[in-house]
């Protein structure tokens, strides 16, 4: 009798892991309505709060405009950089990239969106601050890399396929920024659940 | 491979199917969709009154359909009531403000794991709180539309306008993510089960009592 109690007890904890694993285990710290509800409502609030900020109309020169034009900016800058590295000699004007196509990275396709999905997604995750700021970071250099990969390729969309411009701004890039963001939210919780775990 | 790489790469894969086929340039689709969307909308439009005697309220499917994109727009518009030509229009995007957010609703729903009752359950129950987000980024626009000039039937001053605006950015933003939370909500709350609902344990086939 005893290999069957045995062999129960071990079914018993595959049942419990199967319950907590799967794409439960993504949301793995969420297994009580409580905390799966305080998720919601973190993530609402925050990434409201935070796509309010970033579409707010900030009047010209104040913080809130310098650092939507600055990040365009930057986000041009380094465009450019990864352009000309793959061979594209490419221009750069203040938030705009010029060579065989014009393409001006503005406030309403910045990808900041993401930005602030990932880090409310990371922030409203039941974990100490310590790992959230670890998340914080690790969504923020996902999330402006991801971005800085599709205004890439955007550029070379326009440059040889115009036609195919809009259908990859608007649509396109849109569900693939969703469908990454749920990958890399996923992946954080992954490591975190790695790191938590004893031995 | 653990479970868990399983499930998420297995839940991933199956939810980019459905978005794909969705978003695939069907033949006529687009023409069909939006459409259909004047055909259900209509009559709410048709119940707007304007001030103006001469004018009425219309949504029809953007005449000029050369454009690639132009199947998937709606014109919202002022008509005269002798000549039914209209005055004044605005743009509705319907494939990024109705079709995408319900793709990724099916798209989710179809992709999360079973119990299939749970989903189903999250799906019907769901779709009320996703219809009334699609509600809102229909009537973002159109109250802006009908507030500005040269049509003026709203008075809506200038911070609300503001604020719509940011609201209209807002949605279009969230085309994508708050379809899949409004369906973690609805699954969290009306179904049942843990979360992702594997509740059915596929690891160990038979009791051994």
């Amino acid at each position: 009798m005893a290999p069957a109690k045995l062999t129960a007890e071990a079914t018993h904890d595959r049942s419990e892991e199967s319950r907590t694993e799967g794409l439960g285990g993504a949301l793995g710290g969420l297994r009580e309505t409580g905390a799966r509800l305080r998720f919601l409502l973190v993530f609402w609030a925050l990434s409201g709060a935070l796509l309010f900020a970033h579409h707010y109309p900030y009047p010209q020169g104040t913080w809130g405009d310098r650092f939507v034009t600055g990040y365009c900016q930057a986000c041009a800058w380094l465009v450019g950089g990864i352009l000309r590295t793959f061979g594209d000699p490419v221009l750069v004007y203040g938030d705009t990239v010029v060579h065989s196509a014009r393409m001006s990275i503005t406030k309403d396709c910045d990808g900041l969106e993401l930005v602030g999905f990932l880090v409310s997604a990371v922030v409203a995750f039941p974990s100490t601050w310590k790992e959230r700021s670890r998340g914080v970071a690790f969504a923020l250099a996902a999330a402006i890399g991801l971005n800085l990969v599709r205004l890439c390729t955007l550029y070379v969309i326009l440059a040889r396929w115009p036609s195919l411009f809009e259908f990859f701004h608007v649509q396109a890039w849109q569900v693939l920024s969703f469908v990454a963001g749920l990958a890399l939210f996923g992946a954080w919780v992954r490591i975190l659940r790695a790191e938590r775990r004893p031995g | 491979m653990s479970l868990w790489w399983r499930t998420l790469s297995r839940f991933v894969l199956r939810a980019s199917i459905v978005i794909v086929i969705c978003l695939l340039p069907w033949p006529g689709l687009g023409a069909a969709f939006s459409t259909a969307c004047c055909w259900a909308l209509k009559p709410v439009v048709g119940a707007v009154h304007l001030p103006a005697g001469a004018q009425y309220l219309d949504l029809r499917p953007m005449p000029d359909r050369s454009h690639p994109f132009a199947h998937w727009k709606v014109m919202l518009c002022t008509c005269d009531s002798r000549t039914k030509g209209d005055r004044t229009f605005v743009l509705l995007d319907v494939k990024a403000l109705v079709f995408l957010p319900f793709t990724i609703w099916i798209a989710v729903a179809f992709a999360a794991p079973p119990p299939a009752g749970e989903r189903f359950r999250a799906f019907a129950v769901g779709v009320g709180l996703l219809l009334g987000y699609v509600a809102l980024g229909l009537v973002t626009p159109a109250v802006l539309f009908l507030s500005a000039r040269p049509v003026g039937a709203l008075s809506v001053g200038e911070t609300r306008t503001a604020f719509l605006l940011i609201v209209r950015s807002m949605i279009r933003d969230g085309a994508c993510f708050v379809p899949a939370m409004l369906w973690l909500f609805a699954r969290w709350t009306v179904g049942c089960g843990p979360v992702g609902g594997t509740s059915v344990n596929r690891e160990s086939p038979s009791s051994p009592t």
